[in-house]
């Protein structure tokens, strides 16, 4: 049996333990903030992009509907003013019997006066439906 | 172990390579993408902007709301309303036979007439103009391909023909070619405006994109003096005339004396301004302010007034009057009775008669009397002063001035100036003579426009001309005159009594003048007055062109007169003066 020598011990590299100090918190917040910062402002400006594009749908639809609502209030109007029209009022006072008066009384009442404002009131009507009018 | 050594070098050198070269490539592309956002962001920034813009922008021409007219009262006459006209792009009709009649059906229109314009070489062809959205609707809805739609405005007449003289009427680009609409094209058109903004592919606005507008200023609104009713019965009357007497013609001027607005002015046969594709354009002529006639009797107020207010005569003057006068000599005759002879309608011995018969009577002779007694310049200056040979100035386009002919050499002109022959007016002319007269001596100019109202609503009220004629008392003389024409016995305008008012008025009647052809057989009956006599509302003149039966003066105008001053003092809500 042959002795073997033992082995010399190496030289262990020179290592040393360093007590870890774990994950800097303090050091990262910044970073961290930041990010999240930069993601919210990212998908703020998404959002307001968003909201102002629809806006401008919503708005382009309500365009839409105030120009049908307004060739609506003409046609009504224009309705409205056929229907006043003599021309149609009097053939039909005719077929239901009605007749110019034979004959006229005039009874005149202290105070009472004529209709007031004529034009000046109808057409002041007219305008605010107008004005009102988009 | 060598080996593997050199062996793991050889590797680790092609990693590096391999490093180096994709390391190399990146920075390549990098460098690459910079330079090309280099170009794109600083070399051609705004060269790119602006074609990236130019695919987004649109410039829209904002049309300006075209400006209402109104009666008086505020009643509409036109307005504009929103209509969709229907075109196509026959390059992109798969199928015209089939869409042509489809589009036949729901439109009301020829199918091969379609069908010829869907099969054209254009690019662009109008199916239907300015329809209504309910017409158009189930076009819409059809689903054809190259069939489209906008919405344009279309001007409407609610009243229909009522007053479509004097409306006029617009063509289908909405500029007045006649009447108002077209006087008043300027102030009714307004002025279009601009919008430039960046729209989607879809036509959507960008609202935060380039945004530019200059509004629309909107047309002015015309508030008119017309009033609808007084219209409408006038327009009612006339048209009973013209089946009473046959005549070709008839037209009524209803004004207001005190401020010289027309309540009325027709003329019949009128037409409908919606739908006057096959009219004849005679019929938009405005008969009353363009057209000129020899007034005849009527005429004889202006040469009594004048010798009145010049004091030659006084109403109880009187003159021994023959039933024939030769002013040209040799002329009677000859029966030469325009050119130099004039006679009385009606055969009479002479005998005394005063101002007052003769305008009752309306006797020629005895109106050449005191014409005479008044001088021919006079005479001239008074029918001047009357307005007669110039337009009154009513806001209308086209008036007709007239003419006074009392030329040097006419021997027998001024006396037929005096009884309403030498001179031709127009019927507006005549009734602001009378209206003269009602108002105190005071000629007004005759308008029909009471004031313009802009936009932002801002009213310029119409300030017409005014100036003093005659005397409030030779006025005044001159209304119990033509009170007299209507309320005596022997008055030639009897017919035109109106119970429970006190009226007064004139007849005429004269022989129809036509351009190139002299007098013809036909006759122009007319009747100018006025109600209530003390303190006139309103001054009405008919003239009755042409008519076949009942062709005087008396007959034909008279009773439409008559029934015009009772519904149009009743719609006014005047108290009846006389029992």
């Amino acid at each position: 049996m042959t002795a073997r020598l033992a082995p010399a011990p190496q030289k262990r590299p020179h290592i040393r333990v360093v007590p870890g100090r774990g994950i800097q918190p303090l050091r990262m917040a910044p970073w961290l903030l930041f990010t999240v910062l930069v993601v919210f402002i990212f998908f703020a400006l998404i959002y307001s992009r968003t909201t102002l594009s629809d806006s401008a749908f919503r708005l382009t639809e309500v365009d839409a509907q105030i120009a049908q609502e307004e060739a609506s209030f003409q046609q009504l109007r224009l309705e409205v003013a056929r229907l006043q029209s003599p021309q149609r009022i009097v053939p039909l006072a005719e077929q239901i019997g009605l007749v110019l008066p034979y004959q006229v009384r005039t009874v005149e009442a202290a105070g009472v006066t004529g209709s007031e404002g004529g034009a000046e009131a109808r057409w002041a009507e007219v305008k605010s439906i107008l004005t009102a009018s988009p | 172990m060598e080996g593997r050594q050199t062996g793991r070098r050889t590797r680790k050198g092609a990693t590096n390579y391999r490093l180096v070269v994709i390391g190399t490539a990146l920075v390549l592309a990098w460098a690459a993408i910079g330079v090309r956002l280099f170009q794109v962001q600083v070399v051609r920034a705004d060269e790119l902007a602006a074609m990236g813009l130019d695919q987004r922008l649109t410039v829209k021409d904002l049309a300006a709301d075209r400006g209402n007219i109104f009666d008086r009262e505020g009643r509409e006459l036109a307005i504009t309303v929103d209509a969709t006209t229907v075109y196509a792009n026959p390059q992109q009709v798969t199928a015209p036979e089939i869409t042509a009649p489809l589009l036949a059906a729901a439109l009301g229109l020829n199918a091969d007439e379609l069908l010829d314009k869907l099969t054209s070489d254009k690019s662009f062809v109008f199916i239907a103009r300015q329809v209504e959205w309910a017409q158009a609707e189930p076009v819409t809805k059809l689903g054809q391909v190259g069939i489209h739609w906008y919405t344009e405005p279309k001007r409407v007449y609610p009243a229909g023909s009522m007053a479509a003289q004097v409306v006029g009427f617009v063509n289908i680009d909405n500029q007045g070619i006649e009447g108002l609409e077209y006087g008043y094209d300027e102030e009714l058109s307004g002025s279009p405006g601009r919008l430039e903004a960046e729209q989607d592919p879809d036509g959507r606005l960008i609202t935060f994109g380039e945004y530019e507008v200059a509004p629309a200023i909107p047309g002015s609104d015309l508030v008119t003096t017309i009033d609808r009713e007084i219209q409408f019965i006038a327009e009612e009357v006339c048209e009973d005339t013209m089946v009473r007497t046959a005549a070709q013609r008839c037209s009524v001027v209803v004004l207001d004396p005190a401020t010289g607005e027309v309540l009325a002015m027709v003329t019949l046969p009128g037409f409908d301004p919606g739908n006057r594709s096959d009219t004849d354009p005679d019929r938009f002529r405005n008969w009353t302010a363009l057209s000129v006639f020899e007034p005849g009797s009527t005429q004889k107020l202006v040469t009594v007034a004048a010798a009145l207010e010049e004091q030659v005569v006084n109403w109880s003057t009187t003159f021994e009057v023959p039933d024939q006068i030769e002013i040209v000599s040799g002329a009677c005759p000859d029966n030469e009775d325009v050119y130099g002879c004039f006679s009385d309608i009606t055969p009479h011995e002479p005998r005394i008669m005063s101002v007052r018969d003769i305008v009752t009577r309306s006797s020629n002779v005895g109106t050449i009397l005191i014409g005479r007694e008044l001088g021919e310049k006079n005479l001239a200056n008074y029918l001047e002063a009357f307005n007669y040979g110039a337009p009154t100035g009513l806001d209308f386009p086209g008036e007709a001035a007239g003419d006074i002919n009392l030329a040097n050499g006419c021997q027998s002109c001024p006396a037929s100036a005096a009884i309403g022959y030498s001179v031709s007016v127009t019927e507006l002319q005549l009734a602001a003579v009378y209206a003269t007269i009602a108002n105190d001596g005071v000629w007004m100019q005759p308008h029909l426009v009471k004031e313009i109202v802009d936009g932002s609503g801002v009213r310029s009220p119409v300030d017409p001309e005014r100036r003093e004629v005659v005397s409030a008392d030779t006025a005044r003389i001159g209304r119990l005159l033509l009170q007299s024409v209507v309320e005596s016995d022997d008055g030639t305008g009897q017919q035109a009594r109106v119970p429970g008012y006190s009226v007064g008025g004139k007849t005429g009647t004269t022989r129809r003048f036509v351009v190139g052809e002299g007098y013809t057989g036909d006759f122009v009956a007319s009747f100018i007055g006025m109600a209530p006599i003390e303190n006139p509302e309103i001054v009405v003149a008919v003239v009755v062109d042409a008519p076949f039966s009942d062709n005087t003066g008396g007959r034909a105008a008279a009773p439409a007169f008559a029934e015009i001053v009772e519904r149009t003092l009743h719609q006014m809500g005047v108290a009846p003066d006389a029992s």
